[in-house]
């Protein structure tokens, strides 16, 4: 295998399988699992399902991977809203994959995004050598879930401009796209929804209509604050992502701990034990964030460091990540090291060393 | 067991289930039985003709308190989907005797005082709430939970709901299941010595109901599903002897649906009464019940303004189902209401879950007494009042304003000061201004020395139970509120060791219109100012007085004994007067009391004409003059001096300028600016006189005095505000010209940068606050 990440529908190819073969519940027209078979796959399985281990793939409330579920079963899209690294994306990745068998019907949602990314386009070449025909129309994944009952992920849904979101209204509602130019009308297949995601930090700038909103059921996704919980996350994220670019040392479980801590005390603007207050940096400090920068310590370690991944790296992967919002984090993670990292033993020691001498 | 229950109908119920209340009556109605036996105090069978009457609405709970002084009292509420109020109401329906069968009141309040004294935990948990859970085994919280957790479900309420509330039971299958139930959790559980005897006490008066001739076939017994189990394991018997019964009285009494979802646990309440109530209405039908909640919340959404459309409603309706199904259970329970109305009504929002969701599953609904239900005549007099004075009788707090002007306004004053007086918890005093221009708490108390004055009281109103239970104590006070008023008030009088203890009965006295009390008050206030010595009493003891002969006109009480109350007043502010220097003595702390005394004390001096103002000055100035004394003391009485124009400006920098002078010890001298500053610090810095002291001062001190001085100086700046700051700034300008920045540079500098840098950061940073004051 080359492919430097693969979808999660081959990656878990092997659990879903097993999954389909002993899923013996009732399942809704066009999916390939039954809802419960869909939770246990996200969930995690403490047993073996057919001789296959099921690994969770979301740590966190079950309830609201219930209420997503829930939700694709019927004629409602779903809106998984969050603040930005709260795996909204990697859920809907293996939501989507779990139900219909793929999650490559993906549209991005950025400024650039228009009408013709959400409905369809055309091959210039063809349609001006043949005038609009079945063969000159480019689908958008939208379109092809619909006429494969499939679900299509729309990405960060509040990046696009509203007008183009609400080009979502009609499919959501008449489940039916109109090509004029053909005169003719794709309508979906059972089995299509939508899942999208929506960056609450982004709220304000394209606020959907409430037309929109209506199509929706929303989950939102909440900021893991379990440090231990956290730290499964973090951990079996950095690992993952080590063995798919096979790169970076894998860091020792006092490290993890300690970065965890630090994005959680950061955070939430108070140390764990509630004693001491913290200022909060301007950045996001997700869960996401979290995984990268124990991935890019790995790699700091690895690369240029003795190849144990220490305090050091982490200090400086950690600086790395903060400096994006400017000189102002960089003076929160200053105090944050002089107020609550300096006071504490093990592990802390080296880090405030380590981070002391790359913040001066 | 000694005695044989064979052939007795035994049925294990949960307090407030919906289900069980479901199945007790239809096995009830196929059984039909002569006798039913429930799970209650025995000695509270005389109240079950006005529980069970047709017009007795619940929520309703019994209410035994103690009667031999101690305040201690316990609930045992019943929802209208309580298993024991339905087979109360079936045997009254039917004909059938109801009898209670658990140990009496006295012996549960007994018991609950020995748990309070030998169990601190449990201590907190009695005291606070009047309720005692009916089932002990509530001490166990965590074992129910990690029972949840064995199947996947995140806390026993929703384990409960899953497995018996939503499923469909026949009579006997629901008691086989819950009988079962509560023998797999019973090794779990170690009963305490308490359950232990109630089972048995419980099984004594079955098998006597038998004995006198019933059939046991004919007997329906009601009770806890783990005394149930109990009765059927035959536990043995326990050793220890039942407790001595304490004296109760036993009332009906109303209840409210959110006092009982505040009630949690296994015995004691459940979280969504007014859900609960519906699904019951509805045959047990939790999926209809969801829809009735939903429909009635997005109507709620509408009228709070928000747009809610039949879809939103439907899927949230189709959501809830299909959560309840892929959980495997039967019909949604509150969970999934509440998880799919966050995801399709409130678009992912936790807040309108929790602020209008949560509530409407628990329901407003406060219990009604039937006409047969006897009640005292404070409860009757609560109720008149309640009725004549149109005064809100939910159970949440609301607001209410009487203008007191209006002489019906007036008299709802008079009734809710009553109830204060009478400890009566129903309405509290919010303050007679409006929330905005809300003064300082101290000067607005409910029987504050202002009481008097007031044009409009605030009241925030709240009935609870706990009302219920005050009215029902209270009447060993006295039949009418004014008697318990008198009786508190004189007891109050009893204890009153400062003089201002009984100026503060006095005007109690005055607002309940307690003449008695009122006579006897006075005695107290005359006898105790001329023996206290402390100098606060005094002065809030002369405050309240003064504030009784202003306003004491308006009182046809207080008019004859004007002449008594001036008098007093005069004796309490002469002595108050006499004892104010010997307080000025001691340290900055001990001198503060002295300081609000000598505040309140020049106060009434201004204002009352019968006091000796002159004299009042003289002290004033002696104590300004003195070097004895505190010097943050004697700079609050120079600044009160100034204000009441009795020092004119070049007195006072005269003054200023002999107590500024103290180089020598500069703490003192800027104690004396502290206080100086705490009277009225923008009139004295608007004057340049003074200005120019505090400068020449400041400037004259060596660098070893600034530092000494440093503390006492920021703290009496510190009390400075932007606007004062802004006078002193102009002023300094004034004084020194464009030069004037230079001189706060120069101060810093001329304190010896050298010696500073070793005193560290935290002096440094405090020295750039003090230039930049400058």
């Amino acid at each position: 295998m080359s492919e430097l990440r693969l979808p999660a529908e081959l990656k878990f190819a092997a659990e879903l399988a097993a999954l389909e073969a002993t899923d013996d519940a009732l399942r809704p027209p066009q999916w390939r699992l039954s809802p419960k078979a869909v939770e246990t796959y996200v969930m995690g399985s403490a047993r073996p399902i057919g001789g296959v281990a099921i690994t969770p793939k979301y740590y966190g409330d079950r309830a609201l991977v219930q209420v997503a579920i829930a939700t694709l079963a019927s004629d409602r899209a779903l809106m998984l809203a969050g603040e930005p690294g709260t795996a909204k994306s990697w859920l809907s990745e293996h939501l989507s994959a779990a139900i219909c068998g793929t999650s490559l019907l993906t549209v991005q949602g950025t400024a650039g995004t228009s009408e013709d990314h959400l409905k369809y386009g055309w091959n210039y070449a063809l349609l001006i050598a043949e005038g609009p025909s079945e063969r000159a129309l480019v689908p958008s994944p939208v379109m092809r879930a619909m006429r494969q009952g499939k679900i299509a992920r729309v990405e960060e849904i509040t990046r696009t401009s509203p007008e183009v979101q609400d080009a979502l209204i009609s499919i959501l509602s008449e489940k039916q796209i109109a090509v004029p130019e053909l005169n003719e009308t794709v309508s979906a297949q059972r089995g299509f929804s939508i899942i999208a995601t929506a960056n609450t930090r982004d709220r304000g700038v394209n606020e959907m209509s409430a037309a929109l909103k209506r199509r929706f059921n929303f989950v939102t996704v909440p900021v893991v604050d379990d440090l231990d919980q956290e730290i499964r996350i973090v951990q079996q994220r950095e690992a993952q992502l080590r063995s798919d670019y096979q790169v970076g040392a894998p860091p020792p479980e006092d490290l993890t701990r300690l970065l965890v801590t630090v994005f959680q005390e950061l955070r939430s603007g108070a140390t764990k034990d509630g004693k001491t207050k913290v200022r909060t940096p301007n950045g996001v400090l997700s869960t996401a964030e979290a995984i990268s920068v124990l991935f890019n310590s790995g790699i700091l370690a690895q690369s240029f460091g003795d190849g144990a991944v220490g305090g050091v790296d982490v200090a400086r992967a950690l600086t790395g990540a903060l400096a994006k919002e400017g000189a102002d984090d960089l003076k929160v993670l200053r105090e944050y090291l002089e107020t609550v990292a300096k006071t504490r033993g093990g592990a802390w020691k080296a880090f405030y060393a380590a981070a002391k001498q790359t913040l001066a | 067991m000694a005695v044989s229950l064979a052939g007795v109908h035994l049925f294990p119920v949960r307090h407030h289930s919906p289900r069980a209340a479901l199945c007790l009556r239809a096995l009830l109605d196929e059984v039909r039985p002569a006798l039913v036996l429930i799970e209650g105090p025995s000695d509270a069978d005389a109240l079950i003709p006005i529980l069970s009457a047709d017009d007795t609405k619940p929520p309703i709970a019994i209410l035994a308190y103690r009667t031999d002084g101690t305040p201690q009292s316990a609930m045992w509420p019943f929802a209208r989907y309580s298993p024991e109020f339905q087979a109360l109401r079936w045997a009254h329906e039917h004909g059938a005797q109801a009898r209670f069968i658990d140990w009496p009141s006295g012996m549960a309040l007994a018991a609950d005082a020995a748990r309070a004294q030998t169990d601190s935990h449990r201590a907190a948990a009695a005291s606070d709430e009047d309720t005692r859970p009916i089932a002990p085994e509530d001490a166990a919280p965590d074992r129910y939970r990690a029972l949840a957790e064995r199947f996947g479900l995140r806390h026993f309420d929703e384990f409960w709901d899953a497995f018996f509330e939503t499923p469909c039971y026949q009579p006997a299958s629901f008691r086989d299941a819950l009988n079962a139930y509560a023998e797999w959790t019973a090794p779990a559980i170690e009963r305490d010595a308490e359950s232990a005897l109630r089972d048995r006490v419980m099984g004594d008066a079955i098998a006597a109901a038998i004995a006198s001739g019933t059939a046991p076939q004919r007997i329906v017994a009601v009770l806890g599903a783990a005394h149930v189990a109990a009765l059927l394991r035959g536990d043995p018997a326990p050793q220890s002897a039942l407790p001595d019964a304490l004296p109760t009285a036993l009332a009906v009494v109303p209840y409210s649906y959110p006092r009982l979802s505040e009630q949690s646990g296994y015995g004691a309440g459940n979280r969504a009464p007014w859900f609960y109530e519906r699904a019951y209405e509805g045959g047990n039908d939790f999926a209809h019940a969801s829809l009735l909640v939903l429909i009635e919340f997005a109507g709620n959404l509408r009228a709070r303004g928000f747009s809610v459309s039949l879809a939103d409603v439907i899927e949230a309706y189709r959501l809830a189902r299909t959560l309840a199904e892929i959980r495997g259970k039967s019909a949604p329970g509150v969970d999934e209401l509440s998880e799919a109305t966050q995801a399709t009504l409130a678009r992912g929002e936790a807040a309108p879950i929790r602020e209008f969701l949560l509530p409407l599953l628990i329901g407003r609904r406060i219990g009604q007494l039937g006409a047969s239900a006897g009640r005292n005549s404070l409860q009757l007099e609560f109720a008149q009042g309640i009725a004549a004075y149109g005064l809100p009788q939910i159970d949440e707090p609301e607001t209410v304003t009487l203008r007191l002007a209006d002489s019906t306004q007036a008299g709802a004053s008079l009734f809710l000061h009553r109830l204060r007086v009478a400890d009566v918890p129903f309405a509290s005093y919010v303050g007679s201004q409006s929330v905005l221009t809300r003064g300082r708490a101290e000067d607005d108390e409910a029987g504050g020395y202002g009481a008097l004055s007031r044009v409009r009281e605030h009241w925030e109103v709240q009935w609870s139970p706990a009302t219920e239970v005050a009215l029902a104590e209270r009447v060993i006070y006295g039949e009418r509120f004014a008697e318990v008023c008198e009786r508190r008030l004189n007891e109050a009088i009893g204890t009153a060791s400062l003089a201002a203890d009984a100026t503060r009965v006095l005007i109690d006295a005055v607002l309940t219109d307690a003449a008695q009390a009122l006579a006897r008050a006075l005695d107290a206030a005359e006898r105790l100012s001329s023996i206290d010595d402390d100098v606060v009493s005094l002065s809030q003891a002369a405050r309240t007085l003064s504030a009784l002969k202003s306003y004491g006109s308006s009182r046809p009480t207080l008019t004859q004994i004007a002449g008594t109350i001036e008098r007093l007043l005069v004796g309490t502010f002469t002595r108050a007067m006499l004892r104010l220097p010997i307080a000025c003595r001691g340290d900055v702390e001990a001198s503060g009391d002295a300081r609000s005394a000598m505040r309140t004390l020049h106060e009434l001096a201004l204002s009352q004409p019968a006091l000796d103002r002159g004299t009042w000055m003289q002290t004033l100035t002696d104590i300004a003059g003195d070097e004895g004394l505190e010097a943050t003391a004697s700079g609050v009485a120079a600044a009160l001096l100034y204000l009441a124009r009795e020092l004119d400006e070049a007195d006072l920098r005269g003054l200023l300028e002999r107590r500024l002078g103290d180089v020598i010890r500069p703490a003192r001298a800027a104690d004396f600016l502290a206080g100086f500053f705490q009277v009225n610090a923008l009139v004295l810095l608007k004057n340049r006189e003074i200005v120019a002291a505090l400068s020449e001062f400041l400037q004259a001190l060596s660098a070893q005095h600034f530092r000494d001085a440093l503390p006492a100086l920021r703290r009496a700046f510190a009390v400075l505000g932007a606007s004062e700051r802004r006078f002193l700034l102009e002023h300094l300008v004034g004084l020194h010209g464009r030069a004037a920045p230079a001189v706060a540079t120069q101060v810093v500098a001329a304190a010896d940068q050298q010696a500073l840098s070793d005193l560290g950061a935290a002096l440094g940073q405090a020295l750039d606050d003090l230039g930049d004051l400058l």
